[in-house]
């Protein structure tokens, strides 16, 4: 397919999605975490000056430790990729031209699971002026490997195919480890600490959820949309 | 030779209307040859299936490819994107290096060389899909090794901080040397820069150009496409050529 | 080893065993037994090189392939054969490949048919030209070299397969464990291994002993070979692991012999009389001793006079070890074996015809042996 088509298509796909948004329903929900919670562990960033000395500013976070599990207060589970798995329509959605935004700060990547549209711009950010690569290891898009050097403070990136979450690390850091997820359509959400999730401007229609999480795996639940009614689902991840 | 000069546009016309008649089909690589010579001479390391897992692989350090996800190290292609045939005919033809166990498979002939390339590419045929949008890459003409471009090299050697890697002194020894994996979680080691016969890519001034701009998929080495001009990336490869590769050469001014 | 499908060496080179001595992950003092035994000293020892010439090669039919050697050879242990009937050896292994946990599959079998006169080499224990001159200058004593060659085979059969466990990790330390499990089972014979002139060995055996009298008493008797075959069973089974690639290496073995037709032979050619009968005599320090009964410890042999088939027969050993290349110069070998029964087997000294050793030799003997062997190499 070509530019202009697509580009076609996204218009369309916008018009639809206006009207989606107007009439549609929502499903919301808290995802949390019941089990022991495990003493992540931490990172020796002795190698990288400026990390250390960016996390010792900030006591709250240091020393830094791993991402994998985000509890928030009542074991509410960031960092968890919920989406619309199956039910939504064939169709092309629209594309947001707004970048998302991954930034390299303090030898870590902020936001640690991200997510975007097929083709959506992604924007990485160097704020940590030290040597980065940008090494992307998913199975259907290409695998990237960019050098991220002190004086580049920012490469626009995107990708073609969808795919669930795949790592994104810098070899640089052996520590820094991240996840980007890319989806078709504009149904998901990340959770933040607070377990939070939104999903909005669902058809009516039976739809299957789908919760992510890098250690865990996937928890799946099922939800009726109908009306612009928004429904709750929350789910537990136990281990 | 006069007689040869007047024939030529006779001949030209022969050529030129056969060809119009009978267009070349696109010549079927003969993946049963291809197969002959992947199971005579590739099958050990890289497996039946391809997936980099024969017999021996267990014994190698450095892993041999698993050819079932499209990514290869050495390519004219972008970061990121499927060689092209002539990219693993290359690889095949030169080996990956001295201190590797992928040897130089010249030996082999040449028809033999081109089917087993095909044969190769059926273990990945989705990535290899790709292949047709896989541009290869404009090489310019080589900036002058001068003083200049050779301080410039040095500059954005610095400036990109190589050296976390490579070393300061390229010997293979910086910072984050010992923790390097490839993209299949294996141990690998970035080659000391004064030791050019380890390349996997070669070590011609136009091979450390490709490796610079198009990086080595699956291994930690990133491309400096994006961040550096063509320029630049000759300066830097003049430097690297001056300074580790071949040192002790006069520079030209 | 050519990849060709027909190969050709001519010249000084190891058979293409199954398992050559030079691939062992273990250490030398660990040989493998069934290949490194001899009958006696100077006698035939398969995993020795040989001179000849040899066709071998290896054909590959997808994924299967075969893999042969034929050779004719004539001399071990770097020195000539002393006949002109030449030694056949044959191998023969099909092998073939397979995808997953299980990668490779080898079966072979190898035989080998040879002649050899074992009583004239170099530098064993049996009479040579200048030993005889000298015995016959200094003593009047006509001591025989036997002439006859001795006929000698080898067969066996062989397994190898590999496998490759999926990688793991054990906390940071990446595992991927290929794993090489071998076998080989092999049958020998010897229709002689001896070369003892009945009486030889024995000096005095008629209870006339010392001084001149032994002397013109060999002299006179025309010699009457004592024929002693030897026949062996055994093999081994291993396995070498590679825990971490081009780093550690695990290494098990399990080695076993049984001489089922040892030497048990009547000496004298008196039935019954396995070992020196008292009043004997045998040459030692340089002097000649007698001696009252076996010169072997009893307990080494346990008591043939008794009964022969008392007697001590097997050996086996364990060895188990590894092999980690820590850094990078650095090799730390670790090896431990654990052997029942020793194959009895002394070192003679040079143009010294003595009894003793030709008693002492070619047989098991019970006497075991555990050791430990720890080995820093460095290697730049």
């Amino acid at each position: 397919m070509d530019k202009r088509s697509k580009l076609r298509l996204a218009g369309v796909g916008y018009f639809c999605l206006l009207t989606l948004l107007q009439a549609g329903g929502g499903v919301k929900g808290t995802v949390t975490y019941s089990g022991k919670v495990p003493r992540l562990k931490s990172f020796n960033m002795a190698i990288e000056a400026v990390c250390v000395a960016k996390h010792e500013n900030d006591p709250e976070n240091y020393p830094a430790r791993s991402e994998a599990l985000v509890l928030g207060a009542g074991n509410t589970m960031g960092n968890i990729y919920v989406r619309i798995a199956s039910g939504l329509p064939e169709r092309e959605w629209e594309v947001p031209s707004e970048p998302v935004v991954l930034n390299q700060d303090g030898c870590q990547y902020k936001p640690h699971v991200i997510a975007l549209q097929v083709e959506q711009p992604i924007k990485f950010l160097n704020s940590d002026g030290v040597l980065h690569n940008l090494h992307t290891i998913p199975e259907e898009n290409d695998e990237t490997n960019v050098t991220m050097p002190p004086f580049l403070k920012e490469t626009v990136r995107s990708f073609e195919y969808a795919e669930g979450p795949f790592p994104i690390k810098c070899d640089v850091h052996p520590w820094m480890g991240g996840f980007i997820a890319v989806s078709e359509h504009p149904f998901f959400d990340i959770t933040g600490k607070d377990g939070k999730f939104e999903i909005s401007g669902l058809e009516d229609g039976n739809y299957q959820l789908e919760f992510w999480h890098e250690k865990l795996g996937t928890r799946t639940a099922d939800v009726t949309i109908s009306g612009d009614e928004t429904q709750t689902v929350d789910i537990t991840f136990s281990r | 030779m006069k007689t040869v000069i007047r024939l030529l546009p006779v001949l030209g016309l022969a050529l030129s209307t056969a060809v119009a008649q009978d267009p070349p089909a696109a010549q079927e690589p003969d993946l049963v040859l291809g197969k002959k010579v992947y199971l005579q001479s590739c099958v050990v390391c890289h497996g039946i299936s391809g997936k980099g897992d024969g017999i021996v692989a267990g014994n190698l350090l450095v892993k041999p490819r698993n050819f079932t996800d499209g990514r290869f190290k050495v390519r004219m292609t972008p970061n990121g994107k499927v060689p092209l045939d002539s990219d693993l005919y290359r690889t095949i033809n030169r080996g990956m290096g001295h201190d590797n166990a992928m040897p130089a498979w010249a030996n082999l002939k040449v028809d033999e060389k081109n089917a087993v390339v095909a044969y190769i590419k059926t273990f990945a045929p989705k990535k290899f899909a790709r292949q047709d949008r896989a541009k290869e890459i404009v090489i310019p003409p080589r900036t002058a090794a001068t003083v200049e471009s050779i301080a410039e090299g040095e500059k954005w050697f610095t400036a990109i901080q190589c050296g976390k890697c490579h070393g300061e002194t390229g010997r293979g020894d910086g910072v984050s040397a010992p923790t390097l994996v490839d993209s299949w979680g294996y141990k690998i080691v970035p080659p000391d820069l004064s030791k050019p016969w380890l390349f996997i890519g070669g070590s011609e001034p136009v091979d450390l150009y490709r490796t610079l701009r198009t990086g080595l998929t699956g291994s930690a080495m990133p491309t400096v496409d994006g961040t550096l001009t063509e320029d630049q990336t000759w300066d830097l490869v003049n430097f690297l050529d001056y300074n580790f590769i071949r040192p002790g050469r006069s520079v030209p001014r | 080893m050519g990849t060709g499908v027909v190969n050709l060496k001519i010249g000084h080179f190891e058979l293409e065993l199954p398992f050559s001595d030079l691939r062992r992950l273990s250490s030398a003092i660990a040989p493998y037994e069934v290949y490194a035994i001899q009958g006696v000293k100077g006698s035939f020892r398969l995993s020795s090189p040989q001179v000849g010439i040899a066709l071998n090669g290896y054909k590959q039919m997808g994924l299967n392939a075969l893999r042969y050697e034929a050779a004719l050879v004539n001399g071990t242990n770097g020195a000539f054969d002393n006949n002109v009937e030449k030694d056949f050896y044959g191998r023969l292994a099909f092998s073939r490949l397979f995808d997953g946990f299980l990668k490779s599959v080898r079966l072979g079998g190898l035989y080998y048919k040879g002649m050899q006169n074992l009583r004239d080499l170099a530098g064993n224990p049996y009479p040579t030209a200048a030993m005889r001159d000298y015995w016959g200058d200094e003593f009047s004593i006509n001591v025989h070299a036997n002439p006859e060659n001795a006929s000698f085979y080898r067969w066996g059969i062989d397994a190898s397969i590999d496998l490759k466990i999926p990688d793991f990790s054990l906390g940071p330390l990446p595992l991927g464990w290929s794993i090489n499990l071998y076998g080989q089972y092999l049958v020998g014979h010897d229709d002689d291994i001896d070369m003892t002139n009945m009486n030889m060995p024995y000096f005095g055996s008629s209870g006339d002993a010392g001084g001149g009298d032994i002397h013109k008493s060999l002299a006179s008797h025309d010699p009457d070979w004592l024929t002693r075959p030897f026949d062996y069973s055994g093999g081994f089974v291993g396995a070498d692991i590679i825990v971490l690639p081009a780093k550690f290496y695990l290494i098990g073995r399990y080695d076993w012999l049984t001489a089922s037709n040892q030497w048990a032979d009547p000496v004298d050619g008196v039935d019954g009389a396995y070992v020196r009968p008292a009043g004997s005599a045998s040459w030692l320090d340089g002097e000649i001793r007698r001696y009252n009964g076996d010169p072997m410890p009893r307990g080494m042999t346990s008591n043939l006079q008794a009964n022969p088939d008392d007697a001590i027969n097997s050996l086996s050993r364990i060895s188990i070890g590894f092999r980690f290349h820590f850094i990078q110069p650095v090799t730390l070998i670790y090896e431990y074996s654990s052997q029942q029964n020793l194959w009895g087997f002394p070192e003679p000294p040079p143009l010294m015809y003595n009894p003793d050793w030709v008693a002492g030799m070619g047989r098991i003997v019970n006497v075991d042996s555990n050791w430990h062997m720890i080995m820093f190499m460095f290697a730049f």
